[in-house]
């Protein structure tokens, strides 16, 4: 077997893209955004973590030399990313501050930037080198410049995910964090460029050739782009040409400015800038260079700077002080300047503390600053370990340290008071697409009641982050809330029944939709059937998790076709859930003018003991002798138009590890069907009973 | 003026000003002599294969040493005694064990050399290495040929 560079390469992507994939998944379970995952796989495969656990399994994957293969790829990732990152770089953002934007803005740069130049004074004589790179100058002036990034690309994303970016603190945070790139990344080829001058007269040249080239980048290479958008802009076929140029242009632009001495990073990150940002020109060009860049080739980048962090180095209390104390002063810079600031501008303390925490995030920016100074020597080893703790310490601590000081705002409107509550009959019903909106509109119409207990819908429309992990801002939405909401909004007007819609992102959306419903005070949660993705169970998936995690009374609706006066079936053994199906289907029955039956099932000592056949109040009562409940209620299915069953073991709807177990009358049962269960308190699971658990002997109360 | 307005300009000027203080004092700061990077042994070394290599990683006063293919040994800077008219300078590296003794001078007949230096370790073991640190490394050309049979 031919062990040779390419299969070691091939076999390095692949334990890193695993990995990465796996750690980000696992942040985001965390409520943590997916760097934070992927940067830690890159340092678990590093000599932090697979070094000094398995040394030969290090050694074997990242032998000597191979590791400059996955330089090549993580430069050309970064590169990329830059470009995206310039590409969504909003201008408006920029040019239309307001008043308190400025000040902030340039206080949340500032501020840290000089605590972190003044940090460089501690930590200058204890852990950096007299090397010509190093000199006090330009190493003061990276730290500076390190403390002061702000990871725009995660910022934007919690605010998405928390449905903040409307409002006055999101859209703050956003405006200053954008300038905060801009300037962090001009201030980073300036030192950059300090960094490597070797003297007065070529520091002189490179600012001159850097001046050229960007009014070259203004106003040669910006018309012609302008000019290949006007001629080429909406054309889909002749896409990858224009791809390809504009990456080509891209790497010109960041070959130049390598040459010049700024680093080639910011060469990418001003032609993204400068591209016109009309979204049918930007919008493919994005699509294509983000799914390579941010699926593969960052993980690469995560992986490449984990070989280089080595948190072994720091091993005396001394360097963990100092790594406390770098933390501190990043958190006391960013969070204090942008916090002080905001508060002076007239924040109040929450608002302020809230675009504090925001502007502390610092993530696969910091990271990316850090690998610039590594690359051109100004920091050591040590100091790079110590700010890529700091990096993933102020990116972890953001969403948690962000809910406590400004606590999540799931609605728009408020909660749900008493007087409503109990005026209403609320039924939370999450939809995911439009087209199944009216079905559930009319599934709630029927379980409309009388004037004093008036049936309302709640739609909820929940979206989850699309893969975009680090631009943050989706410029490609999906459907709006008005597209889903719209035809169940029309069909809730046509059946005058009282409707009101909420939309918001979330990760978890099974969790989500319970904790709607507790706001609301909703007294069920009605949902349309789900596939899901492991195994045939049609009530699998998000729906399982709510069917058996929602704290509120939940119904499962499989729509065939269900008619305006749908004759009725509840198939009866007197659990809990079965119950509140007969509830159920005695609203609708009463609501439709359907008669309901309730058909028991049992042996023959069960059909004597039981109350014999009858009829109350439009519900009629059926004892049917057989030994398996669902064969009966399956038998005589034709006769129904729609099937209220409780989940339970008798009619083979027991919640199982990817689903409900079997669901053979769910697959089976032609009509439409209502599968409902009864949310029980924890108290009531297990009630101290003598008459044992068969509950099926209690009398069904028909009630009007 | 606004408060804001009077914060935005005390802060430029504010920080203007301790930026100026912070570079002026830090320049007169000295931090450890940079011994980092390869030293090649030379071949007057007693007991030491030709082409071995002293290997310091160093972030401050905190150096990583390994001679030759052994473990690598941590140490920390103890102190500095420079010979101004020799143009050569002392250093002094210790950890729980050892101490490590670098006489390190310039080497000006040979360009290719940046620096000389003799390492004297003292304590659990006794070892003397010369060594000498040259100009900038070439880069280490990407393998393409298999590397290992099984």
């Amino acid at each position: 077997m031919h062990v040779t560079t390419v299969l070691i390469l091939l076999l390095q992507l692949s334990v890193i893209l695993a990995l990465s994939r796996l750690m980000g998944n696992l942040a985001m379970r965390l409520h943590q955004p997916r760097v934070v995952g992927e940067m830690l796989a890159g340092i678990m495969l590093g000599p932090s973590l697979l070094g000094l656990v398995s040394p030969d399994a290090y050694e074997f994957l990242f032998p000597q030399g191979s590791v400059r293969l996955l330089n090549v790829l993580a430069q050309v990732g970064v590169i990329l990313f830059l470009f995206l990152i310039g590409l969504e770089l909003d201008p408006k953002l920029i040019r239309d501050r307001g008043h308190a934007a400025v000040v902030i803005s340039h206080a949340s740069i500032v501020v840290p930037f000089v605590l972190g130049a003044a940090l460089t004074l501690v930590l200058y004589p204890l852990v950096f080198n007299d090397a010509p790179q190093m000199r006090f100058t330009a190493v003061a002036l990276f730290m500076g410049a390190a403390m002061s990034i702000t990871a725009f690309p995660v910022l934007a994303r919690i605010l998405t995910e928390r449905d903040l970016q409307k409002t006055k603190v999101g859209a703050l945070a956003i405006t200053c964090a954008a300038v905060d790139d801009v300037t962090a990344w001009c201030m980073l080829a300036f030192v950059v460029a300090i960094g490597r001058a070797e003297g007065l007269g070529p520091g002189l040249v490179t600012a001159g050739l850097a001046g050229v080239y960007v009014l070259v980048m203004f106003f040669a290479v910006r018309p012609l782009l302008k000019r290949i958008q006007a001629v080429r802009g909406a054309d889909r076929q002749r896409a990858g040409g224009t791809l390809a140029v504009v990456l080509l242009l891209t790497l010109a632009s960041a070959a130049a400015t390598e040459y010049i001495g700024i680093h080639a990073l910011f060469g990418a990150f001003l032609m993204g800038a400068i591209m016109p940002k009309d979204p049918s020109f930007v919008r493919p060009i994005t699509e294509r260079v983000e799914d390579l860049t941010v699926t593969f080739l960052l993980p690469v980048f995560f992986a490449y700077a984990g070989l280089r962090t080595q948190i072994g180095l720091l091993d005396t209390p001394l360097l963990w002080a100092l790594t406390g104390l770098i933390i501190l002063v990043a958190c006391l810079g960013k969070f204090g300047g942008s916090a002080v600031a905001a508060w002076v501008c007239g924040f109040n303390w929450r608002e302020s503390a809230a675009v504090g925490v925001l502007m502390n995030t610092r993530g696969l920016m910091e990271l990316v600053i850090l690998t610039i100074g590594l690359q051109i020597g100004v920091i050591t080893d040590a100091v790079f370990a110590m700010m890529v703790l700091m990096a993933l310490a102020t990116t972890a601590m953001t969403t948690p340290v962000l809910h406590w000081v400004y606590p999540r705002r799931m609605f728009h409107t408020a909660a749900v008071d008493d007087a409503t509550a109990e005026a209403e009959f609320g039924v939370v019903v999450p939809v995911a697409r439009a087209e199944s909106g009216p079905g559930l509109a009319k599934a709630v119409a029927l379980l409309d009641g009388p004037k004093e207990k008036r049936v309302k819908l709640y739609g909820l429309h929940l979206v989850e982050p699309e893969a975009r992990e680090y631009l943050g801002l989706p410029i490609a939405a999906r459907q709006t809330a008005d597209d889903v909401f719209g035809p169940m909004l029309r069909e809730a007007a046509l059946l005058d029944l009282p409707a009101e819609s909420v939309t918001f992102r979330t990760r978890d959306l099974a969790s989500d939709i319970a904790r709607v419903a507790r706001a609301k005070r909703a007294d069920l949660i009605l949902m349309g059937a789900h596939q899901s993705l492991l195994g045939q169970a049609a009530l699998g998936g998000i729906v399982h998790r709510v069917l058996t995690g929602a704290d509120t009374d939940v119904a499962i609706l499989v729509d065939r076709a269900l008619p305006d006066t749908p004759r009725i079936l509840v198939p009866f053994q007197g659990s809990p859930h079965d119950r509140l199906a007969l509830d159920l289907a005695r609203r609708i029955g009463a609501k439709a003018g359907a008669g309901v039956t309730v058909m028991r099932v049992g042996n023959a000592a069960r059909k004597a003991s039981s109350d014999a056949d009858g009829e109350s109040d439009g519900v009629t009562q059926w004892i049917v002798e057989d030994s398996s409940p669902v064969d009966a209620v399956l038998r005589h299915a034709g006769r129904f138009d729609l099937a209220v069953i409780g989940v339970g073991e008798e009619w083979g709807l027991m919640s199982h590890l990817f689903g409900f177990r079997a669901e053979r009358v769910a697959r089976e049962w032609p009509g439409s069907l209502l599968v409902v269960r009864k949310h029980q308190p924890v108290a009531e699971l297990h009630p101290p009973t003598r008459a044992g658990p068969d509950h099926a002997e209690q009398p069904v109360a028909v009630h009007a | 003026m606004k408060r804001p307005t009077v914060l935005y300009l005390s802060l430029f000027g504010a920080a203007g000003l301790v930026l100026w203080g912070v570079i002026t004092v830090g320049n007169r700061l000295k931090p450890p002599r940079d011994l980092s990077g390869i030293w090649h042994v030379r071949g007057d070394t007693p007991d030491v294969e030709s082409g071995e290599v002293v290997r310091i990683d160093q972030s401050g006063r905190f150096l990583s040493v390994a001679l030759g293919k052994h473990p690598p040994m941590e140490f920390r800077w103890s102190d500095e005694e420079p010979n101004a008219a020799a143009g050569t300078y002392v250093v002094y590296l210790r950890n729980d064990n050892h101490v490590l003794t670098v006489n390190i001078r310039p080497v000006p007949e040979d360009p290719d050399v940046l620096e000389a230096a003799e390492f004297v370790l003292e304590g659990d073991h006794y070892q003397v290495w010369r060594a000498e640190r040259r100009g900038p490394e070439a880069p280490l050309p990407i393998e393409t040929k298999p590397e290992k049979k099984s």
